[in-house]
């Protein structure tokens, strides 16, 4: 393939690959013969990538019509390719890649000048101007566009860490920080003996370290439980400081895990409606929604199937997370499947339009 | 039986399997929520029975819904609570909501584990011939 000199600049974003960039571009799905082409010419024009399973978030490639105008010979040959190819556009691409994140990616884009459907377009009578945007700004934007592509990677795994941080956090082991604290002043005030306040805090210790198990070092930083509640002597600080300030710390913790659970569910259920809103594409509309439909469905039944397993099989909390860490991913794995499976038997299925949610969305 | 009759037949059955999962999930199990009867979380979702973490975790959205299946377990199948001593929650329900509970564990365990298996095959196989992206 030639080199084409009125290519376009697309800056790749988090959960890029080139395969979904040809799938949304080229309207060609990842397998066969015309998919390996269009992979080489994509190659063709970037030939700074070295391994195209590893493009980076934030670099810059070229894209291009494909096949490429001089490819088509005819005139009836570029009608055939358009009515073939309805989307084709990289312009047209681009441009609803940049309302989709409500900002143009890459260099101000040269107008289209060759492919027929673009003549007849309004959307491209003109050219398209990038927006002025504070790297700041950028940066935020690109964070919500990833979020609004990858919502299910935050919230399935969020949900799951913001459990088990309440967990970790809840008010029993807090509570042990505390009896320590109290028994350091029954010592003080003389109520029991240096052995009995010695015995007793290294009896608390040992079994907040039980429950806590291998996460004392994220709960407590590069100490241990021992060290991190230790008196405070001197320094000008209350005895008792250091058992305070960790009491209190896991409260906090406690309570916005307890809220981040949820707020990580409607974060993600937001973010798929978004995501179905800012898309044009009704196929697309509709993969986004079974996909999420569907890991939900199956990460919240396997974690209910792991609840059954729970009560007649009483685990520590460490394989407990695991268990969940699995749901969510099993979970996670079904909404990719069932995409798959929409995209290539039932595509042809409006479930957004007939349910409704493309107006709730909207 | 060729490939593309294996194929059809396994998303076939996959998306038979969540919609399943999704109407066993969500409407049923809200159901069987709401109906349990709150005699059977007052006498036995306390210590020694759960632990005081667990009763924490559990307490919850949405994680009280993993509680109602637990409980849904035991009194569908009173042997399976020996280990927490819940072999005889199941005397302070109605027999019919015992024969509600027997279903939707059987139903949940025999779906559930059908589609984890799936989930696996499909995983690896859609992986390797590109068909699903990551």
């Amino acid at each position: 393939m030639q080199l084409v000199s009125n290519s376009y600049q697309y800056t790749l974003r988090p959960g890029d690959s080139l395969n979904l960039i040809i799938q949304r571009l080229y309207g060609i799905p990842s397998a066969g013969k015309e998919f390996q082409a269009a992979k080489q010419f994509l190659l063709s024009l970037n030939p700074q990538i070295s391994n195209p399973d590893r493009i980076t978030a934030g670099h810059i490639i070229r894209v291009d019509e494909y096949p490429p105008p001089q490819a088509i010979r005819s005139q009836t040959a570029q009608m055939q390719f358009a009515l073939a190819n309805p989307k084709v556009s990289p312009a047209s691409w681009l441009m609803s890649e940049a309302n989709s994140s409500k900002m143009c990616r890459g260099a101000p884009l040269p107008q289209w000048q060759s492919g027929p459907q673009l003549k007849s377009s309004p959307q491209h009578a003109g050219p398209i101007r990038a927006l002025e945007t504070t790297p700041q700004d950028q940066e935020a934007l690109w964070a919500l566009a990833w979020l609004e592509h990858n919502a299910n990677l935050v919230t399935l795994p969020g949900g799951t860490l913001a459990g088990s941080l309440r967990h970790l956090n809840n008010a029993t082991n807090t509570q042990l920080i505390t009896d320590i604290s109290d028994l350091y002043a029954e010592f003080k005030s003389g109520k029991i003996t240096k052995g009995a306040y010695d015995g007793r805090r290294a009896k608390k210790i040992r079994l907040l370290q039980q429950r806590i198990g291998p996460m004392e070092k994220l709960l407590f930083g590069q100490n241990t439980a021992p060290q991190a509640l230790r008196i405070a002597r001197g320094g000008g600080m209350p005895a008792t400081a250091h058992l305070t300030r960790h009491a209190d710390k896991m409260k906090r913790v406690a309570n916005l895990s307890s809220k981040g659970g949820v707020l990580l569910m409607g974060v993600g259920v937001a973010a798929s409606c978004a995501q179905i809103a800012h898309t044009e594409d009704i196929k697309e509309k509709n993969e986004i929604f079974v996909e999420t439909l569907s890991s939900t469905g199956a990460s919240a039944g396997l974690s209910f199937l792991v609840g059954a397993f729970l009560v007649s099989n009483p685990v520590g909390w460490g394989t407990a997370i695991v268990l969940a860490v699995g749901a969510t991913a099993a979970g996670f794995t079904a909404g990719k499947i069932t995409k798959g499976i929409y995209s290539s038997r039932y595509g042809h299925i409006d479930i957004v339009g007939a349910t409704g949610v493309d107006k709730v969305c909207s | 039986m060729q490939l593309t009759d294996i194929l059809y037949y396994f998303d076939l059955i996959f998306i038979s399997l969540i919609i399943s999962s999704l109407i066993l999930n969500f409407p049923i199990l809200l159901i069987l929520h709401l109906l349990m009867p709150k005699a059977i979380l007052t006498k036995y979702f306390k210590p020694p029975y759960f632990g005081s973490t667990e009763i924490e975790f559990f307490s919850r959205v949405p994680f009280f819904f993993i509680r109602t299946v637990m409980f849904l377990t035991v009194l569908a199948f009173p042997h399976r609570g020996k280990l927490r001593q819940l072999t005889e929650a199941y005397r302070m329900v109605p027999n019919w909501y015992r024969y509600l509970s027997k279903f939707y564990v059987i139903t949940l365990v025999s779906t559930m584990s059908s589609l984890l298996l799936l989930i696996l095959i499909g995983g690896v196989y859609y992986t390797y011939t590109g068909q699903i992206e990551w």
